[in-house]
C-alpha cells in the first residue's frame, strides 16, 4: 500500500508537470495553428535561468525564491514568448505544414545551442526542490514532499485559471476566435496581433513553470534531458487533440502515472532487461498509440493547399548532365583538399544521401518524417550485423532472412508502380533471386561462427536498405491515416523510441529461421556496448579502407545515382501521383487512387534510401555510438537543414547534407583561425566561432520563414540569368576565374583559405553581374502582355505593334485570340 | 439627406498584388441610406466593400468617413469607430458558442448585457442556443447571429457582403426587412449583392459595377433595366 501511494504520488506529480507543459502547448497551438516544438526547450532554458538566479556561485545566485520566480515567470518567459511571436512565428502565415514544423524545430535547436553556449563547462548544476529535500508530510507510511504537493496544487490552479481565461474573458475568447477567422476578429474590432502575443506569452510561462518544477526531479540540469522531458508532454497535448484542455490535463496525469507504475512494476527497468529503457520511452509509446487511436480530421476537399512553397521538376537529361558535372567538381575539389576536409566533405555527401530520403517523402509526397536518422541508424546497424556483429550458425539462415525481406519489399513497393497480378509475382521472384545471388555469391555467407568481416560488401548496403525499408513500412502501416503534424509527431515518437530502445539496447536477439538449422540460427547483439565499429566498403577491388579519396568519390557517385533515380521518379506517373497526394488528398480519393498503397510504398522507399545512406555514412565514420550520429537531435537538425536547402529538390538534400556536416565547421574553423592569428581580438573571434558552431544551424532554419522554398530555389533563380545567351561571356569569364584559382591551389601557389576567399566571391558575384548585364541590355516591360486590357489599357499603339508582329495589320480583331508570349 | 456623406470613395484604384480590380470608383453614402451595389461576378463589388472596411488598402484615391480621410486605418480601428462589416458567407466564429460570438462584439465598446438584450430580443431563437457552437446552427440562424452584430453594436455604417448567399428566399426576405429597419434608425447601409431582385426593393440608391468601374448609379427603378445587359457583360449604350 505504501508503495502504491508513493508511486501514485510520484506519478501524479510528474503527470501534473506534463499537464502544465502541454496546456501551454495547446494554448499556442489553438491560437496560432503552430505546434511549438520549441516548447520543451523554452522550459529547459528558463529552468537554467532560474538555477542561475537561485544557486550559481559566480553570478546571480542566492536570489530569494519568490523574486527569482517572479523574474523568470513574469519577465523572462513572457518576453521569450513575445519575441518569438514578433520575430519568428508571425511570418509563418501561408506556409506549408512542413515549414510550420521546421521553424519551431529551428527555434528549439537555437535554445539548445544558446543554453550550451551560456552554461558551458561540465559542472554539476543541481536545482533544489521547493522547501528543500526534507520538507515532507505523510499519508500512512508514505511520504509526500512539499515540492510534489506544490506541483499538484499549481497544476490544479493553472487548469482552473486557464479555463477561466479562455472561456470567460474577452481576451481569451478573442484568442480562440483568431484561430477561427482572423479577418473577422478585426471586423469585430478585435486586435488579432495582441491575442497572438498574449497566447505566446502564456505558452512560454507555462513552459517555464513546467521546466522549473521538473528540474529538481531530474537530479542535475541537463540540456537535452530537460528538453526531452517536456517533449513527453506532447503526448498529453495529443490526448486533448491539441484543443481540449481538460482532456490534455487528464492525458498528462495518465502519462505520469503510467510511467510511475511501470517503474514500480519493472523495478525501475531491472526486471525485464529487454524493456529496461521503456521507462524513458513510455511517454512516446503512449504518444504513438494515442495518435493512432485519435479520430482524424476528414479529408478536406474544399481547400486546395495553396502555399508559398514552389518547386519545379527538372528533366532526367538535366539531372544526368548535372550529376556528371557534380562528380567532376567533387573530383576536382578532392585534389586541393586536405584529408580532414576530404573526410568532412564525404560526411556531408553521405548525409546528403540520407537527406534524399526526405526529398522523396516530404518534398515529393508531402509526408513529414522526423525520424530520417532513426531509419539511417537501423540501416547502419543492419549492415553491421550482416557483416560483422552477428553470430551465424548457417549462412542459409541469413540468406533466407534476406530473401524474405526482399519479398516483403517487393509486395510493399511494386504494386504502387502499377505492377500487379502475374507481373507482380514474376518481378518479386526476380528481385528476391537477385538478392539471394548477392548474398550467396558475392558475399559468400556460407560459413559458420561470427561474420566479422573486415570490409563491407555491396550486399550489406542492400540488406541495410531492405531492413530499413521494411521498418519504414512497419512504422507507416499503423500511421497510414495520419497526415501533416500528426504524422510528424508519430515519426518523432518513433525516433525517440529508437534512440532509447534500440541504441541503448544491450541484449542479444536470437532468431530461429523456420525449417533451417537447429534452433537459434542467428544471434544479434543489437548495440554492442554503446558503440559499433563499422567496416569500410570493399568491392570491385578498390581500397576504401585507407583511401578517403575513394570514399569521397563513391559517396558522390551514390548521391548522383540516387538523385537521378529520384528525378526520373518525380517525372513518372508514380511521381505525379505523389504530387497529387501532396496537393489534395481529397481530389486523389475522388479519382480512385489507392493512397494507402502509395503512402506505404513511398515510406518504404524513403526508409530504404535512408538505410542505405545510413550504412554508407556509418561506414565512412567507421564507428557509431549510441549518442552519435543517428540521434533524434541530429535527425531534426538534418531535416531542418534539408528544408532550408529546399526539400523539393535533390539539390536541396545536397545543400542540407553539406551544410549539416561542413558549413558550420568551416565557419567555426575560419573564426578559430582568425582567433589564433590575431591574438588581440581572440575573444571576439572565439565568440563568433562558438556562435556559428552552436547557433548557426538554428538561425539558418529560422531564416527559412522568409523564403520557404529554400536555398536551392533561390540559387536556381539567381543563376537563371547566366543561362541566357547574353550572359555567356560573364559565365565563361567567371568559370575561367574559378578554374584558374583552383589551378593555383593545385600547384600550391596559394593556400586553401585564399582559394576559398577568392573563389566564393567570384561565384557569388556572377549572378549579380549577370542580372546587371541583362538590365543594361534589354528593357524588360513592367507588366506581362497577358495582362493587357486588365492591368493597363490596350492602346492603339500596342494594337498596332501586335498586329504588325503577327502580320495582320488590317484586321485587329483577330489579335485578341492569339498568344504572343512576353513582350521584350 | 445632409450634404456631407458619411462614407465616400473618391476615385479609388485598388486590387490584389499586381492585378488591379477597381479603376476609379467613386461613390457616396448618407446616413439612413441603403445603397445596393450590384453587378456580375468579378465586377469589383466585394473589393469596393473591402476598401470601405479597411481590409484592402487602395493604391490611389481616398476613403472618407464623415468627411475624414481614412484609407490608412486598420479594419479593427474602423470597426471600433462604428463601421460594421458582415463579410461574405456568414460573419460568425463557428468554433465559438453563440454567447462567445456575442462576447466578441464587445470589442466595439458596447456592454455584453446590452448586446445580449438586443440580439435575443430580435432573434429569440438564438437565446435558446446560447451555449451551442455557432458552426452547428442552421444557415439562417448563423446569418441572424451575424446580423445581431449589426443591430447590437449600433454602428454608423453597415457593410453587407452577399447577405443572401446560400439561404432560402424566405429567409433572405426577412433579413432584408431587418436591413430596412436598421436604415430607418439612421444607419447608412452598403449592400453588395449578386442577386438583385430582393435588394432593389429595400435600396434607395443602386449602382452597377462592371470591370471595376461604376457604370450607372441612380434610383432602383432607373437602374433596373440596365441590369440584364450588365450581367451579360455588355456596357449599356445609354452610358
Amino acid at each position: 500500500m505504501t508503495q502504491f501511494i508513493t508511486f501514485t504520488v510520484i506519478g501524479l506529480a510528474t503527470g501534473a508537470i506534463y499537464a502544465i507543459a502541454s496546456a501551454g502547448l495547446v494554448v499556442t497551438y489553438t491560437t496560432s495553428g503552430i505546434f511549438n516544438f520549441s516548447h520543451g526547450a523554452i522550459g529547459m532554458f528558463t529552468a537554467f535561468v532560474y538555477w542561475q538566479l537561485r544557486w550559481d556561485d559566480s553570478w546571480g545566485g542566492q536570489w530569494p525564491a519568490p523574486i527569482a520566480l517572479i523574474f523568470v515567470l513574469l519577465v523572462i518567459a513572457p518576453l521569450i514568448g513575445i519575441l518569438l511571436q514578433l520575430a519568428v512565428m508571425r511570418g509563418l502565415e501561408g506556409t506549408s505544414e512542413t515549414t510550420k514544423l521546421v521553424i519551431p524545430i529551428a527555434v528549439m535547436l537555437a535554445f539548445i545551442g544558446a543554453t550550451n553556449w551560456i552554461w558551458q563547462g561540465a559542472e554539476q548544476r543541481i536545482p533544489k526542490p521547493f522547501f528543500g529535500r526534507n520538507a515532507k508530510w505523510s499519508i500512512g507510511d508514505a511520504y509526500i514532499t512539499w515540492h510534489q504537493t506544490i506541483i499538484v496544487i499549481v497544476a490544479v490552479l493553472l487548469a482552473i485559471g486557464l479555463r477561466f481565461l479562455l472561456f470567460n474573458t474577452r481576451a481569451g475568447v478573442a484568442m480562440r476566435a483568431v484561430v477561427d477567422n482572423r479577418e473577422l476578429v478585426q471586423l469585430n474590432g478585435g486586435r488579432p496581433d495582441r491575442a497572438a502575443l498574449l497566447s505566446w506569452a502564456i505558452g512560454a510561462i507555462m513552459a517555464a513553470i513546467a521546466g522549473i518544477l521538473i528540474s529538481p526531479l531530474l537530479g542535475g540540469l541537463g540540456v537535452l534531458a530537460l528538453t526531452l522531458l517536456v517533449v513527453n508532454a506532447y503526448a498529453a497535448a495529443i490526448f486533448g487533440r491539441l484543443r481540449n484542455l481538460p482532456l490534455t490535463f487528464l492525458g498528462g496525469l495518465i502519462i505520469g502515472v503510467s510511467v510511475s507504475y511501470w517503474n514500480w512494476l519493472s523495478g525501475t527497468g531491472q526486471k525485464w532487461p529487454w524493456l529496461s529503457e521503456l521507462r524513458t520511452s513510455l511517454p512516446v509509446v503512449i504518444l504513438f498509440v494515442v495518435l493512432l487511436l485519435l479520430p482524424q480530421d476528414r479529408l478536406r476537399g474544399g481547400r486546395v493547399s495553396k502555399t508559398r512553397e514552389w518547386f519545379l521538376a527538372p528533366t532526367a537529361g538535366k539531372a544526368i548532365v548535372w550529376s556528371g558535372i557534380f562528380i567532376v567538381i567533387i573530383a576536382g575539389l578532392s585534389l586541393i583538399l586536405t584529408l580532414k576536409w576530404e573526410a568532412l566533405l564525404t560526411r556531408g555527401l553521405t548525409m546528403a544521401v540520407i537527406a534524399l530520403s526526405m526529398v522523396l517523402l516530404t518534398g515529393y509526397a508531402g509526408e513529414i518524417n522526423l525520424a530520417p536518422l532513426a531509419f539511417a541508424g537501423i540501416g547502419a546497424i543492419a549492415a553491421f550485423q550482416f557483416e560483422v556483429g552477428s553470430g551465424v550458425e548457417t549462412g542459409i539462415g541469413f540468406a533466407t532472412l534476406a530473401v524474405l525481406l526482399a519479398v516483403a519489399f517487393g509486395f510493399l513497393v511494386f504494386p504502387a508502380f502499377g505492377i500487379v497480378g502475374r507481373k507482380l509475382f514474376v518481378s518479386i521472384i526476380c528481385f528476391s533471386s537477385f538478392v539471394l545471388v548477392l548474398v550467396c555469391v558475392f558475399d559468400s555467407t556460407t560459413g559458420t561462427g561470427i561474420a566479422s568481416r573486415e570490409t563491407m560488401s555491396l550486399t550489406a548496403f542492400v540488406i541495410a536498405a531492405l531492413v530499413s525499408g521494411f521498418t519504414g513500412a512497419l512504422v507507416a502501416l499503423p500511421a497510414l491515416r495520419l497526415r501533416g503534424l500528426y504524422l510528424g509527431l508519430a515519426t518523432f515518437a518513433f525516433a525517440i523510441f529508437v534512440d532509447k530502445m534500440v541504441y541503448k539496447q544491450r541484449q542479444t536477439l536470437k532468431l530461429d529461421v523456420p525449417f533451417i538449422g537447429d534452433g537459434e540460427d542467428i544471434s544479434i547483439n543489437i548495440f554492442n556496448n554503446g558503440a559499433l565499429n563499422i567496416p569500410r566498403p570493399g568491392f570491385f577491388g578498390i581500397d576504401f579502407v585507407n583511401n578517403q579519396w575513394a570514399m569521397l568519390i563513391l559517396s558522390s557517385i551514390v548521391f548522383s545515382g540516387i538523385s537521378i533515380c529520384l528525378v526520373v521518379l518525380r517525372r513518372s506517373s508514380y511521381g505525379r501521383q505523389l504530387t497529387a497526394m501532396k496537393d489534395s488528398p481529397a481530389a486523389c480519393a475522388t479519382l480512385g487512387m489507392n493512397m494507402k498503397r502509395l503512402k506505404l510504398s513511398v515510406f518504404t522507399l524513403a526508409a530504404a534510401i535512408a538505410g542505405f545512406g545510413g550504412a554508407l555514412h556509418a561506414s565512412n565514420l567507421r564507428t557509431i555510438q549510441e549518442d552519435y550520429p543517428f540521434t533524434i537531435w541530429e535527425g531534426l537538425a538534418l531535416f531542418m537543414l534539408t528544408v532550408v536547402g529546399g526539400i523539393g529538390y535533390v539539390s536541396g538534400a545536397l545543400i542540407g547534407g553539406l551544410v549539416y556536416a561542413c558549413a558550420f565547421v568551416v565557419m567555426g574553423d575560419f573564426w578559430g583561425k582568425l582567433a589564433n592569428d590575431w591574438g588581440s581580438f581572440r575573444w571576439l573571434f572565439t565568440v563568433l566561432q562558438d556562435f556559428f558552431l552552436l547557433l548557426g544551424p538554428a538561425l539558418a532554419g529560422i531564416g527559412l520563414g522568409r523564403n520557404p522554398s529554400g536555398i536551392a530555389s533561390q540559387f536556381f533563380e539567381g543563376y537563371a540569368s547566366l543561362k541566357l545567351k547574353a550572359n555567356r561571356a560573364v559565365l565563361i569569364i567567371g568559370l575561367m576565374g574559378v578554374v584558374a584559382v583552383w589551378g593555383l591551389r593545385v600547384i600550391s601557389v596559394i593556400d586553401g583559405w585564399t582559394f576559398l576567399l577568392i573563389a566564393s566571391p567570384i561565384l557569388l558575384l556572377m549572378p549579380v553581374i549577370g542580372e546587371a548585364n541583362l538590365e543594361s541590355k534589354a528593357r524588360v516591360s513592367e507588366s506581362p502582355l497577358e495582362l493587357a486590357g486588365l492591368d493597363y489599357d490596350i492602346s492603339p499603339e500596342l494594337l498596332q505593334e501586335l498586329d504588325e508582329k503577327v502580320g495582320i495589320a488590317d484586321n485587329y480583331l483577330t489579335t485578341r485570340t492569339t498568344s504572343f508570349g512576353r513582350r521584350k | 439627406m445632409t450634404s456631407h456623406p458619411i462614407l465616400s470613395l473618391e476615385n479609388i484604384y485598388a486590387g490584389y498584388s499586381h492585378i488591379s480590380i477597381l479603376k476609379g470608383v467613386s461613390l457616396s453614402l448618407h446616413s439612413g441610406q441603403v445603397y445596393a451595389l450590384l453587378g456580375p461576378n468579378g465586377g469589383g463589388k466585394s473589393t469596393a466593400l473591402k476598401v470601405c472596411s479597411g481590409q484592402i488598402k487602395p493604391n490611389s484615391g481616398e476613403l472618407k468617413i464623415a468627411g475624414r480621410s481614412m484609407q490608412h486605418a486598420t479594419p479593427d480601428a474602423l470597426a471600433r469607430a462604428g463601421l460594421c462589416t458582415i463579410p461574405e458567407g456568414k460573419g460568425i466564429f463557428p468554433n465559438l458558442t453563440v454567447h462567445e460570438n456575442l462576447v466578441m462584439m464587445t470589442n466595439t465598446g458596447i456592454a455584453l448585457e446590452e448586446i445580449k438584450t438586443i440580439a435575443y430580443e430580435r432573434f429569440p431563437q438564438l437565446s435558446t442556443r446560447s451555449t451551442q457552437l455557432a458552426g452547428t446552427l442552421s444557415g439562417g440562424e448563423q446569418q441572424m447571429l451575424s446580423m445581431s452584430r449589426a443591430l447590437a453594436t449600433k454602428p454608423a455604417i453597415l457593410l453587407l457582403d452577399e447577405l443572401s448567399m446560400g439561404l432560402a428566399p424566405i429567409i433572405v426576405k426577412q433579413l432584408y426587412e431587418i436591413v430596412a429597419q436598421i436604415a430607418e434608425e439612421g444607419i447608412a447601409v452598403l449592400v453588395v449583392e449578386q442577386f438583385a431582385r430582393t435588394v432593389l426593393g429595400v435600396a434607395d440608391t443602386a449602382g452597377i459595377m462592371l470591370n471595376g468601374q461604376l457604370l450607372a448609379e441612380g434610383l432602383p427603378t432607373e437602374i433596373q433595366h440596365l441590369l440584364t445587359s450588365a450581367y451579360l457583360g455588355i456596357k449599356p449604350n445609354t452610358l
